[in-house]
């Protein structure tokens, strides 16, 4: 028999969920020794899919080869019967086991007990050959994020995986150990593994994959040569419509008052690890500062220390003049968008009318005498309603049941009616879609324009890049480099973002 | 939010199964006599009780008596066990109200609840069972057996078993009863014999065997050589530690303890339970005053085994007539 | 975003919720009233029978109602404690222990001979019985907000506490405990400490009466009050309150004070009420029901109203019935099991119904406004 070219082969893959039509006729292939993108925005449908393959969902319609033979995947023990391993974008590990217990732990064994001086032998032989290096015994809290990635993957590859999915696996990286992964990419393809990298990052897949298949909206859109694609079209076939984030012209603000400045701050992270190193900054009155850089190098840290929900280890943070740390913000003064939404920014089972009070519900009018005056809080919600064409029915639907781009119009809300000295955005757009983008990109352009100090963060550089007047790029709770927003392009900030010091700093 | 939610859902399933405790009857079976009512209901008699008719304890032991008691005399009876406290009240006033004339509360918890509804009901008839305050109503008497004879007639029989001169009470917990029963208990001990040691401990419970045994053989090895335990379930611990030692003899109370270990068993002072529900059922005791059930009244039986001395016997003899002429100088 | 997914943005209408979360409340008694009556049937009584005299015991006279009012007492007030915890988020399952605290608090007052008068000596008694409760739930608290630990269990251990604390407090020879009782009790109350009977012949004392209006009250303060408001938001979504500035903490604390509080006043009502002593253990499962009461009432303070007077009404007419057709007396506690059984297990299965219809009317609304996973 003919060896089939192909390792997989997915073909008119439907899935729906009630109401949702999640996956409508995907087809995706990978060949033997092959790096498959998977490119398409939140929401468009790339999980749903890696879910079918791993058998979490059984597919509404399509089928499934593996090696030229089709198969029912009914499990994910299916799943890696057929040779598929998956690294989830959350990691599917037990964290007070050990890399090499995790690594064992679903094993079929005959002994009556656990042996693990061959699975140990055969771990370090493993992590060796592809340069993934892990402490067998260490347990998995204890492993930084990147490595705990290396046991996943080192985990499926100790499944004798042939086709290795990778969901948005650099999200969590720091670009050495990126670095680290291309490789063993590199060499797992070489030995004849395919592998199927998921991502919404196009400079990533430009760099890593050989095809790309693009979904959108649930929809199978294409599949191209990488070497024949540009990251322009791929981001067209990905939004639909050409990439409308450009820099709009914008008004010259003379005054330079600083509002925010920020002196030698220094804080942790949750895990008491320093995120913020000797971090300086100041943003003046209408200025969009854009913070840069790769998620999780220290922007939720910055957010959180400026509206005080985070205490500084050391340094100052001052907003006009007034020192802000440890008051949490309040949003006459600082308004802040933060980064999580549903779970930070709004109380999901409260009102839109209550949400948009959630800081101020002590304050007059909307209490007098410790009385909550309902008529009032009605009005306000209706005002703030029109004002900024939040769509519900009425002040008095739950949050919950508002779409995403409404749920941020009443953060948006909230945080900027008043006219803030200070707008903090974090994230303000992810997961948007393009419509509720420009939405958001208006109306902080416009906080700029009325004289309120910006610092905006985003994860995506493009739309760093049109808004801001000055782009700092963090790496690792540093400082990378300060551009000209005007100026900037997206090499540099890359460079910078991957921890490379440029020396065009302005 | 969720995974709380479920713990807790499965915290008050548990709760609620505990609550609803075991099976058990609640109520006489003796069908009600609608026809000649009045008749039907002369000299009838309700008892409650704070636990089952069928604990082996002064519950079923009193509720025994009222069986009695309405064979003997043909009279209806009706029962409610396991009255919790907040619904004595309730539970006593509806037996008025159905018109038992006797009204038995068996226990100490059921004197206030008692006391009102007497008070609410002039013609019926109350009895506050094992207690003897009557808080002054006419138609409430109080009843018990005295503690302060079987304390003494255990003393005596203690007194002339040990060898170590070292005797101790093994109680539950401290209700003044049982600070009557240690007193006279004392008293017989220095009666026979000043020089002997008397101790008096709780364990604090009535009904952990573990408990009562691990006080026991700290008492045993403390030269301790009769043990005289006054405990529901637990007296059996008492008597197991007892037979694990040597030379060590156990003086029982409340019930007859030779039927579980006669090894080392060298008598009891047995509470006449059933004699008080009869004696109760029966109408006997309604006078509004206060009733202690001691030698002359039947409320108390020494039994006593070979393994206690002639000389013993005799004493206990001696003691009992002392008792029942009213000669001894201890409470009632 | 189509036009057509706008439409169905709002999932109405929320009465209808309302409406089907009473109506699942209401099949779920009467599936177990239908079980309990196999029960009745299989130890030999005409099931009928058994309910009927159930009925005439809770509502079949005014006084068999008092005896339903006298029982609501202390659920309703336990209850709207336990409820006000569930409302922030904490499960505040220390009622027992509060009720026994509040007791002996109102007992310390009760006893005295004071010449004030006897509205004022009541009301001492019950500042002093919720001072008490106060400090010991404040200890949970304490322990949940700052140390992070378990309120559930650390509740439940310090009911343990609070009846050997009690029972050893009542027993001779404590100064509060009567001399020569063959029971552990305390010394009577004074008369002016003891609550007024509103009905003759009845033990009707205000509690239950009290207890309605502190219900009313805290779905005002829930409902109309920045604290209510706080409490609300702690109890939806902390990172929110945390976010919004809330001390989350502190809260935590007052919330589990103030069940406690509730717990008290319900203990100290019960005995200033009731019987004018503390008896050892003279609650036996109350502040668990309690618990049972506000999650069946979903933790609405008007719902814990309703279900506080369906489980008084179970409780009185149980024993009628008891004591009227032989039932065992132990079958009431297996009914009210089973209707707390049913009610749960057909309102779980609802609320998964309803999670289904939710995120269907999310997703389609949210589809490109959420993370692929939460799509599924």
């Amino acid at each position: 028999m003919v060896e089939n070219e192909f390792a997989l082969q997915m073909q008119d893959i439907t899935k729906r969920f009630p109401g949702v039509l999640a996956n409508d006729r995907i087809s995706l292939d990978c060949k033997k020794g092959e790096v498959m993108g998977l490119l398409g925005e939140n929401g468009a449908g790339k999980t749903t899919l890696m879910n079918v393959l791993y058998g979490l969902h059984q597919p509404d319609g399509g089928k499934i080869l593996i090696d030229g033979k089709e198969v029912q995947i009914t499990s994910p023990s299916a799943a890696i019967h057929y040779g598929i391993g998956m690294v989830h974008q959350h990691f599917k590990l037990v964290d007070t086991l050990t890399a090499l217990e995790n690594i064992v732990l679903g094993m079929p064994t005959k002994k009556a007990f656990l042996d693990l001086a061959p699975a140990r032998e055969r771990l370090m032989q493993l992590s060796d050959e592809y340069g993934l290096h892990v402490d067998p015994d260490t347990e998995i809290w204890r492993l930084p994020v990147g490595q705990q990635q290396w046991v996943e993957i080192l985990k499926s590859l100790y499944r004798d995986a042939k086709i290795l999915v990778l969901d948005e696996p650099t999200a969590v990286l720091a670009p050495a150990e990126s670095d680290q992964l291309c490789q063993a990419i590199h060499r797992l393809t070489e030995e004849g593994r395919s592998i199927i990298f998921i991502s919404h990052k196009l400079r990533e897949v430009m760099e890593i994959t050989d095809r790309v298949t693009i979904i959108r909206d649930g929809k199978y859109i294409g599949t191209i040569q990488t070497k024949e694609a540009t990251q322009l079209k791929l981001a067209q076939m990905m939004v639909g419509r050409p990439v409308s984030i450009v820099r709009q012209p914008r008004p010259v603000i003379e005054k330079k008052e600083p509002i925010l400045v920020m002196k030698d701050v220094n804080a942790n992270d949750d895990r008491g690890v320093q995120a913020l190193k000797n971090f300086n900054l100041t943003v003046n009155a209408g200025e969009i500062v854009g913070v840069a850089g790769v998620d999780g190098n220290g922007q939720r840290e910055l957010s959180e220390c400026i509206s005080g929900l985070r205490k500084l280890t050391s340094g100052s943070i001052t907003v006009k003049g007034k020192q802000v740390t440890d008051v949490v913000a309040d949003p006459s003064f600082i308004g802040f968008i933060p980064e999580d939404r549903q779970k930070t920014g709004l109380v999901m089972d409260f009102s839109v009318a209550e949400n948009l009070i959630i800081k101020d519900y002590y304050k007059e009018p909307y209490a007098k005498k410790n009385i909550l005056h309902h008529p009032v809080i009605k009005k306000h919600a209706k005002e703030l309603i029109e004002k900024y064409n939040i769509k519900t029915p009425s002040g008095d639907v739950k949050v919950r049941n508002l779409s995403g781009g409404n749920q941020q119009k009443v953060i948006i809300a909230r945080e900027l009616d008043a006219e803030p000295v200070l707008d903090v955005a974090s994230q303000p757009t992810r997961g948007l879609d393009m419509g509720a983008v420009a939405n958001v990109h208006d109306i902080l352009l416009k906080e700029r324009n009325r004289g309120a100090a910006i610092l905006f963060i985003s994860a995506e550089l493009q739309e760093v890049m049109a808004l801001s007047d000055r782009i700092i790029v963090l790496f690792r709770g540093e400082v990378m480099g300060v551009l000209d927003g005007d100026k900037a392009d997206a090499s540099t900030i890359g460079q910078m973002m991957l921890g490379q010091s440029p020396e065009v700093a302005i | 939010m969720k995974r709380k939610f479920s713990a807790v859902f499965a915290l008050i399933l548990a709760f609620s199964l505990v609550m609803t405790g075991c099976g058990s009857k609640g109520a006489s079976g003796s069908a009600a006599a609608s026809g000649s009512k009045d008749d039907a209901m002369k000299g009838s008699v309700a008892m409650v009780m704070p636990g089952l008719i069928t604990d082996e304890a002064f519950n079923q032991y009193t509720y025994d008596g009222m069986v009695r008691a309405s064979k003997e005399l043909g009279i209806k009876t009706a029962y409610r066990e396991e009255v919790s406290q907040d619904e004595q009240v309730e539970v006593i006033r509806q037996f008025a109200q159905q018109g038992y004339e006797i009204i038995i509360g068996q226990g100490g918890q059921f004197g206030e609840a008692l006391q009102t509804v007497a008070k609410e009901y002039p013609d019926k008839q109350f009895v506050f069972s094992v207690a003897t305050d009557t808080g002054g109503v006419p138609n409430l008497t109080a009843a018990t057996v005295s503690y302060s004879h079987a304390g003494y007639l255990g003393g005596i029989m203690a007194a002339y078993t040990t060898k170590t001169k070292k005797v101790a009470m093994v109680t539950g917990e401290w209700y003044d009863p049982h600070r009557q029963m240690e007193a006279s208990f004392k008293k017989a001990v220095a009666s026979v014999d000043p020089s002997i040691q008397v101790t008096a401990i709780t364990t604090g419970s009535w009904s952990d065997v573990t408990k009562a045994r691990e006080a026991s053989l700290a008492l045993i090895a403390d030269g301790y050589d009769v043990l005289f335990p006054c405990l529901d379930a637990a007296f059996v611990g008492v008597l197991a530690a007892a037979q694990d030692s040597k030379d060590v003899k156990v003086v029982g109370a409340v019930t007859d303890m030779s039927k579980v270990a006669p090894d080392v068993t060298v008598g009891s002072v047995v509470f006449n339970w059933e004699e008080l529900g009869y004696q109760e059922s029966a109408g006997k005791l309604l006078d509004g005053k206060s009733h202690v059930l001691g030698m002359a009244e039947n409320g108390i039986t020494p039994v006593m085994s070979d393994m206690l001395s002639a000389d013993g016997k005799a004493a206990v003899d001696k003691a009992v007539e002392a008792l029942k002429a009213g000669t001894v100088e201890i409470d009632p | 975003m189509k036009s057509v997914t706008k439409s169905k943005m709002i999932r109405m209408p929320l009465i209808g919720d309302v409406m089907m979360s009473g109506a699942r409340t209401v099949i779920g008694i009467v599936m177990g009233l239908v079980a309990g009556g196999i029960l009745i049937a299989l130890s030999g009584v005409n099931p009928f029978a058994a309910y009927a005299s159930m009925l005439r015991g809770a509502f079949g006279s005014l006084p068999a109602f008092s005896n339903v009012l006298v029982r609501a007492s202390p659920l309703l007030l336990g209850g709207i404690g336990v409820a006000m915890g569930i409302k922030a988020g904490v499960w505040n399952t220390g009622i027992e222990g509060y009720m026994y605290l509040g007791a002996i608090g109102a007992a310390v007052v009760a006893i005295q001979p004071l010449s004030i008068p006897p509205i004022l000596h009541v009301l001492l008694s019950f500042v002093v019985g919720m001072l008490f409760a106060a400090v010991w739930g404040l200890i949970p608290g304490y322990l949940r907000a700052y140390k992070g630990v378990n309120e559930v269990t650390s509740t439940i251990m310090l009911n343990y506490v609070a009846i050997y604390l009690t029972s050893w407090l009542v027993s001779s020879p404590q100064p509060l405990a009567e001399e020569g009782a063959f029971y552990p009790m305390s010394k009577l109350f004074q008369e002016s400490a003891q609550l007024p009977i509103l009905m003759r012949g009845t033990s009707l004392h205000p509690g239950a009466f009290i207890g309605i209006a502190i219900c009313l009250l805290f779905y005002f303060i829930l409902n109309y009050t920045p604290f209510g408001f706080r409490t609300r938001m702690l109890g939806s979504n902390i990172n929110a309150a945390r976010y919004s500035g809330v001390d989350t903490k502190k809260q935590v604390v007052f919330i589990m004070v103030i069940g406690a509080i509730l717990g008290g006043l319900s203990g100290a009502i019960e005995v200033t009420g009731l019987k004018h002593r503390v008896y050892m253990e003279f609650v036996t499962g109350t502040g668990y029901q309690s618990v049972a009461v506000a999650l069946l009432a979903g933790g609405n303070p008007l719902g814990v109203i309703l279900t506080a007077l369906f489980f008084a009404a179970l409780k009185a007419g149980g024993a009628t019935m008891s004591i009227e057709t032989g039932v065992g007396a132990s079958m009431t506690d297996v009914i009210i099991a089973l209707c707390v059984i049913f009610v749960i297990a057909v309102g779980v299965d609802g609320r998964r119904r309803m999670k289904k219809k939710t995120a269907k009317a999310e997703t389609a609304v949210t589809t490109e406004g959420k993370e692929d996973e939460h799509v599924v």
